[in-house]
């Protein structure tokens, strides 16, 4: 025996099929986990924690293919194992998150709290899923089809996990704030009453108004939602300072209902005033799960009239 | 809900009952002072109720 046999064997197609699997896995833990202007999860640790959780998710999911195709059927409580490891994760997100909510100047609130705890949990899964079909193809067809897949997987998942933001739901709009005598108006919605004249010269210099108009029926159930007006301020001031400190709670920003017609009034107390800024940050507020909801589908009037005409004698 | 702690008033007649104590100033500017010192002090949001008296409303943000 010659040449470069000798210290090398062409590896097993399982090994090969595992270590795509997980390699595409981790890759796309890694796309997901932006540090963006939540600043969160910016710290090392947390990054490290996520890192981890995510290589071990698609080693799992990788590990499954070949033990299955060896008929080794119990290597499917493995992967019930991995979903209770995850929910775990969901579990510790909401704590720490609750735990820091309490000292925000603006705070997260808990709706958009649950909303960041799931998405972690579910960034899990689709690393799972990812590394599973890397791995599936890689074993059945090729480790050259395993590969395609993973460059196929990579940029869909970013794709799927997207989500919907404000500005799919309201067309967003500057309006002037103003006050009248104790009352501070954002354009015509009243958002909060403000006693010392101090503080209405502050909000009339620093306060930024907007205005939000649902595009549907639906849009406007969403947009009345509190956590998602808490969520749209907590992201406002995220993005664009907040002039806010402890012991000043007439400054503190505001998101209040036109009940009449289902717009959102908001005023924020911004550092950073410039209009494209502004409209950007509110535009890009992610939708919370929690906060959507389609009662207009629900409520359509011929589903409504055909359960009615089948009912009735005729 | 919000809670009222106190109320300054230059209107002392207007205002009765109990709960929260109540100052009373000599004059307007007196008045908006005192509810500012107290805002800060208390971290309540000063209202200005009828004009004349300033009622600090514990707003308790609800992750608190």
């Amino acid at each position: 025996m010659s040449g470069w046999e000798h210290f090398w064997r062409a590896p097993d197609p399982d090994v090969i099929a595992v270590v795509l699997g997980t390699a595409v896995g981790l890759i796309t833990r890694i796309l997901l986990l932006r540090s963006d202007y939540r600043q969160y999860p910016a710290y090392p640790h947390g990054r490290l924690i996520h890192l981890s959780l995510g290589l071990i998710a698609g080693a799992l999911g990788a590990l499954a293919v070949p033990a299955l195709m060896a008929e080794q059927y119990t290597a499917i409580t493995f992967l019930s194992l991995a979903a209770q490891q995850f929910r775990e994760v969901r579990n510790m997100e909401r704590n720490t998150l609750r735990a820091i909510d309490g000292q925000e100047l603006v705070p997260r609130g808990d709706s958009y709290i649950e909303g960041i705890a799931v998405v972690f949990e579910g960034r899990n899964y689709v690393v799972m899923l990812a590394a599973f079909f890397v791995s599936l193809l890689s074993v059945w067809i090729g480790w050259w089809a395993g590969v395609a897949a993973g460059a196929a997987v990579l940029p869909a998942t970013r794709l799927l996990m997207r989500g919907r933001r404000v500005a799919d739901i309201a067309d967003i709009s500057f309006a002037p704030v103003r006050t009248d005598d104790a009352g501070v108006y954002v354009g015509d919605i009243y958002m909060m009453n403000v006693g010392l004249e101090a503080d209405r010269e502050l909000i009339r210099q620093a306060g930024v108004g907007l205005v939000l108009v649902p595009k549907n029926d639906d849009a406007r159930v969403t947009l009345a939602h509190a956590g998602q007006r808490q969520a749209i301020l907590y992201d406002l001031s995220a993005r664009l300072g907040v002039y806010r400190d402890e012991g000043e709670p007439a400054l503190l920003p505001q998101a209040k209902l036109d009940l009449a017609t289902g717009r959102v009034g908001v005023l924020a107390l911004a550092r950073e005033r410039d209009r494209d800024k502004v409209l950007a940050a509110v535009r890009n507020v992610p939708l919370l799960e929690a906060a959507v909801r389609h009662p207009a589908r629900a409520n359509r009037k011929r589903k409504e009239q055909g359960r009615w005409e089948k009912s009735s004698p005729s | 809900m919000g809670k009222i702690v106190a109320v300054v008033t230059v209107g002392r007649e207007e205002v009765a009952g109990g709960g929260a104590p109540v100052f009373a100033a000599e004059n307007p500017a007196a008045a908006e002072r005192m509810a500012q010192e107290l805002e800060k002090a208390l971290d309540c949001a000063a209202c200005l109720i009828g004009g004349r008296h300033y009622v600090l409303i514990d707003l308790n943000p609800a992750s608190r």
